[in-house]
Parts: structure tokens; sequence; C-alpha cells
């Protein structure tokens, strides 16, 4: 089996302990992987609404270039680059006129797409590919001392066409691998299968904030030590606008540091924090999981 | 499940003029074959003999009226069909008036301050139309709506902020059936932002739900937004369309790149932000380009042709 990587925008320039902690995993699991160095942007949820076919195009690309490869599978870290991509995919994989004319753009710079690449999220990775004897090998440092919430975030597990893999409005595939996989708790709460509020951030920022900060306060009431993101957009807010979304909302002691899922199973198997860049969260990690022992 | 075996129903009750505050009962139904989630609410009113509120009518998922909430998610009662433990609760985002039975007068009267009407200037010009499949391609499916207001209480922004804030994605598959129709007349870019819909964060939940398998997302809000950031309407849609250039100059996006763009001097009120990414090492200033850039501005230089 050969990978394709792809960290999209967001972990190649802010969350850049994300791509590391990504690639570290994938190392350790023996997998073959490549990263799509060359790809660009998505485009986002913006150039969706600005400008269809460019975002179609670009990401047409970056499926042409895991094909080029030789990888049949394309592993993204982003929710909405998981989105976008699959937004391509499921034109360019089905539709031969769609794909002639994607490859009537790609001819330009002498590429071509045959519709064989599948974009696969990181939990679907653990769960399908891996599964649970590979994972269980790997596993040195079960994660019993941590009570986790698990954040799933949109784009990841709607529309279901698109992955169908668990249910849209209650999934589950996360708290599979933290129970099952990893021997972690996880902690039952509302807001599990919502929003993060990214995609208005730049534009209505209040109503970002507010989803944060519900998130937040519910991960909170539920006792949970970290919330687990397994998208580096989602912890992109969740972490850096933290403080202000509770202030703005009247909490002002409230804490919760965000962690990605690429950490936390980087964790379970026993690879140091420092090389998973715990030290780069903006609410401090380092200090919970030097409390449980890690 | 099968003949014989027993459904387990807790059922949300509350009626504002005796309660302080809501309360659950529990009722077993015995499943009977094809049995929906409506079978089990009438067999707890006319067998059990509770008198509780709740609303049905065609019973095949037509009228849109006996929307509730099932295990916590928004469904249709009557074409669900039953699970074994069921919570069963009135919508979320509307005033509950009783038990299961909330108030759909707002979500009505949001969808009037759209005008979802064809408005036509010019004069009749007689049937049948000389309209085309392609003509209706972008407006055939949202005219599935039923206005079960599932969407809507499915919706993070409207439950958050309210509808003062965001009229919620139920009115705008209205506003898009008449926007995207060839026929329609009116300016409604400006009647776009007035509702709030750049306050929708794109979750996709009122895709998931719809019981007519509309796609609200992709069909109405994206179309919508695009209108708006189209006509230069909406006051972020700077934003929108920076994302391009930015791709454009580099290959990737850098966030500080388009905030730059963007916000220009406003940018300083997120000096705070950017201070604490900095001190973790997360503010990159200049990233080196990407090496696909010009297959990258080559997609985009085709793109533009093409449009």
């Amino acid at each position: 089996m050969r990978i394709a990587y792809y960290p999209g925008c967001e972990a190649k320039i802010v969350a850049k302990e994300a791509n590391q902690a990504t690639k570290t995993v994938l190392e350790k699991l023996g997998i073959e992987w490549v990263e799509l160095e060359n790809a660009g942007c998505c485009g986002s949820m913006e150039l969706r609404i600005d400008h269809l076919d460019a975002m179609l195009y670009l990401n047409g690309r970056i499926l042409a270039l895991a094909e080029e490869v030789k990888a049949t599978k394309l592993l993204t870290i982003c929710n909405t680059c998981a989105l976008n991509l699959n937004t391509a995919a499921s034109i360019y994989n089905k539709d031969e006129i769609e794909q002639e004319r994607l490859n009537q753009v790609l001819s330009i710079y002498g590429r071509r797409y045959t519709g064989t690449t599948e974009v696969i999220t990181l939990p679907w990775l653990l769960l399908r590919l891996i599964g649970f004897h590979g994972m269980r090998r790997a596993v040195k440092k079960p994660l019993d001392k941590l009570k986790i919430a698990t954040f799933y975030g949109c784009h990841m597990i709607r529309p279901t066409k698109f992955y169908g893999f668990e249910h849209s409005m209650k999934p589950s595939s996360m708290d599979i691998i933290i129970k099952e996989l990893l021997d972690g708790y996880t902690i039952n709460y509302h807001g599990k299968s919502s929003c993060c509020g990214f995609h208005t951030l730049l534009t209505e920022e209040k109503t970002s904030t507010a989803m944060v900060s519900y998130l937040v306060k519910n991960a909170v009431q539920g006792e949970a030590d970290c919330i687990v993101t397994p998208c580096t957009q989602c912890h992109t807010v969740l972490d850096t606008y933290q403080e202000r979304a509770l202030k703005a909302s009247g909490e002002n002691d409230m804490e919760i540091p965000i962690i990605h899922l690429s950490q936390l199973v980087g964790l379970a198997f026993g690879i140091p924090k420092v090389e998973l860049g715990f030290d780069r969260h903006v609410v401090n990690a380092l200090k919970l999981l030097e409390d449980r022992g890690f | 499940m099968e003949l014989g075996e027993m459904v387990e129903v807790k059922l949300f009750r509350f009626d504002p003029y005796v309660d302080k505050e809501p309360r659950y009962e529990t009722y077993e139904v015995p499943y009977q074959s094809k049995m929906r989630v409506l079978g089990a609410l009438r067999y707890i009113a006319d067998e059990l003999g509770v008198e509780f509120a709740f609303r049905n009518y065609c019973g095949i998922n037509r009228c849109g009226c006996c929307g509730v909430k099932v295990n916590g998610i928004p469904m249709m009662a009557c074409w669900e069909p039953v699970q074994p433990k069921m919570v069963i609760e009135p919508l979320d985002n509307f005033r509950h008036l009783k038990d299961l039975v909330v108030d759909m007068d707002e979500f009505e009267a949001n969808i009037e301050r759209l005008n979802p009407r064809l408005v036509r200037k010019k004069s009749y010009p007689g049937f049948p139309e000389d309209l085309s499949h392609d003509d209706m391609l972008r407006v055939f499916r949202l005219i599935d709506c039923i206005e079960c207001g599932l969407c809507t209480s499915a919706c993070p922004t409207v439950r958050q902020m309210g509808f003062e804030v965001y009229l919620g994605p139920g009115a705008y598959v209205k506003l898009a059936m008449r926007a995207l129709d060839p026929r329609d007349e009116e300016e409604r870019a400006s009647m776009v932002v007035d509702g709030g819909i750049f306050h929708c964060i794109s979750c996709l939940n009122c895709t998931e739900v719809c019981p007519q398998g509309i796609d609200v997302f992709r069909d109405a809000i994206e179309p919508m937004k695009r209108l708006a950031v189209s006509q230069k309407i909406y006051k972020g849609h700077h934003t929108f369309r920076a994302v391009k250039e930015v791709i454009r100059e580099s290959g990737d996006v850098n966030p500080l790149i388009l905030i730059k763009k963007t916000r220009g001097i406003m940018a300083l009120k997120d000096l705070s932000i950017a201070v604490k990414l900095g001190l973790r090492g997360k503010l990159t200033i200049s990233q080196p380009d990407n090496p696909g850039l010009t297959e990258i501005r080559k997609t985009l230089e085709a793109v533009e042709v093409k449009k």
C-alpha cells in the first residue's frame, strides 16, 4: 500500500506540529508514503464560493499528482481539504466528460488523471487500513490516564455521500480509535459533531467564537482533560481563539488544551513529546501531559 | 426489529401553562411490521390513552408537519422507522409550545421576509413557457422543499446566534428556488446578505437532515453566497476573492498574508492573536513559493479563459 500525503496549507504554515506528528506516526506504522510537495492550496470554502471551477481544477490536479506517484489513496489531515478533494473526486472519478475537461487543463503541463485516487482522512487510515492488529502492535503507552473529548469537525463526516464511513450526525471513529486501539477514555458531550466555526472567522468573527465557546464549555462541563481533533483548521480556531471566545461569553478561567489526533496517536506509540510538537500550542498542553505522566 | 419486541419510547413532556420545566415519560410500544416513529406516537396516544400534543397529517413525508428529534437527530416522524430505544423530543431552535409541538410562526415569517415568489416585471408570455431542462437544472431539486424546518432546527448558527442574526437554511432554500429561476427578475443579492447568510459556518448539517434529500448547502446556500459575492454586495467579499489572488501569488494560502490583504489596518485588531501565534513559532511571515506554483498559475489561467 502506497499513500500520497497532502498536508494542506494550515499544516504547512500554521499548525506545523500536526504535519510533523503525522509524518512521525506514518513512519512508525511502517507505511510507504510520499508527500505531494508541489500540490498547492485546495481553495478552502472561499474559492468554492468565488470560483467553483477553479476549485475543482486545482483539486483535480492534486488528485492527478497522487496518481502519478502511484498511490491509490490520498491522505489529508485537513477536513476542508478532504471535502474539496472529495467534491472533485466525486466528479472526475465518475464522469468521463468532466474528466476529459480536466485533462485538457492538465495537459497544458503534461499531466493526466484517470480517476483512481481515493481521498482518506487520518481516522479512516488508522481504523480501516491499519486496523486493530497493526495499531496494537505499535502501542507502547496506553492513554488510560487521559479523559478525552473527541471533536470530529464537519467536513470529515458530512456529507454522507462522500464518506458514509460513520454516522454523519453521531460519529464514532475517533472514539473507537481512542477506546479500542489506544486504551483511552472518551467522554460523551454535546457538540462532538458540531462545528468549530473556522469558515466565518475572517468575515463574521462573533459567530465563529460563539461556536468555539459552546464547544469548549460543553467539553469542560463533561470533565474532559483535552479536546482531540483530526483537523488542522479546527485545531487552529479552537486553540488560538479559545481565550477570546470564552472571554466574550463571560468565562474567564476556563481552559482546555486542544490536541491533534496525530499527536495523540504518537503519544500512545511512545514517541517523545518534543518530536510531536506539543510545545507549539497556544493553550499549554505540556502541563497536562506532564501531570498525567507522559 | 421483530414482531412482538418492545420499543422503548422516552417522551418529552412540557406544558408551559402547568409545568415549570420539561420532564420525560417512558412508554413501551409493541413493534409492528413497518412501524414508523409516528406509529409509536399514535400507539401511545390511542392505545395507551396518554394525552399529549404532537403534529401529524399526511403520513407520507409530504406535508412537513411531523418533524421531531429522535435520539438527538431531527427527522420526519412519519417516515423514519422506529428504533429499539428512542428519546423523542421537539425540534431545536424553535419555541416549544407543548410537548412535541413547536412554534413554526417565526420560521414562516423568516421565509416571508425573503419574498420567495417569482417576480416578473414583463407580461406573462403564456403557457407553456419556453424553458429547457438546463434552465431549470439549478431549481428543480429545490422545488421538493416541504418547509418542515428540519434544516433550520439542525443549524448551529441559529442555535448560537438566533434568528435575528441568521434566518436559517430553510428560508434560503425557498429564496434560492426563486433567485436561481431564469424567469425571476427581482434584485435578490441584497436580500441574501440581509438574511445573514454569511453567518452560515458551512457545517452541512442542513444537507444531512433534509427528509427530501435536497443538498441544501450545495444547491441553496452556496449559490446564494456566490450571488452576493459576485455582485460585491457583501462587506466581506474581499476575503472570498483574495484567496484566489494569494494562491496565484504563492501556491499556498498563508493566513497572515490573507488577513493583511483583506483587512488592511483593521488587522491590528488581531494583534494579540498574532503575538500568541508568534510566540509559539506559528506565524510565518513569508514562506517559500510552492514548487508547483507555475502549474497552479496555469490552471487558474486556463479556468479564467473558460469563464
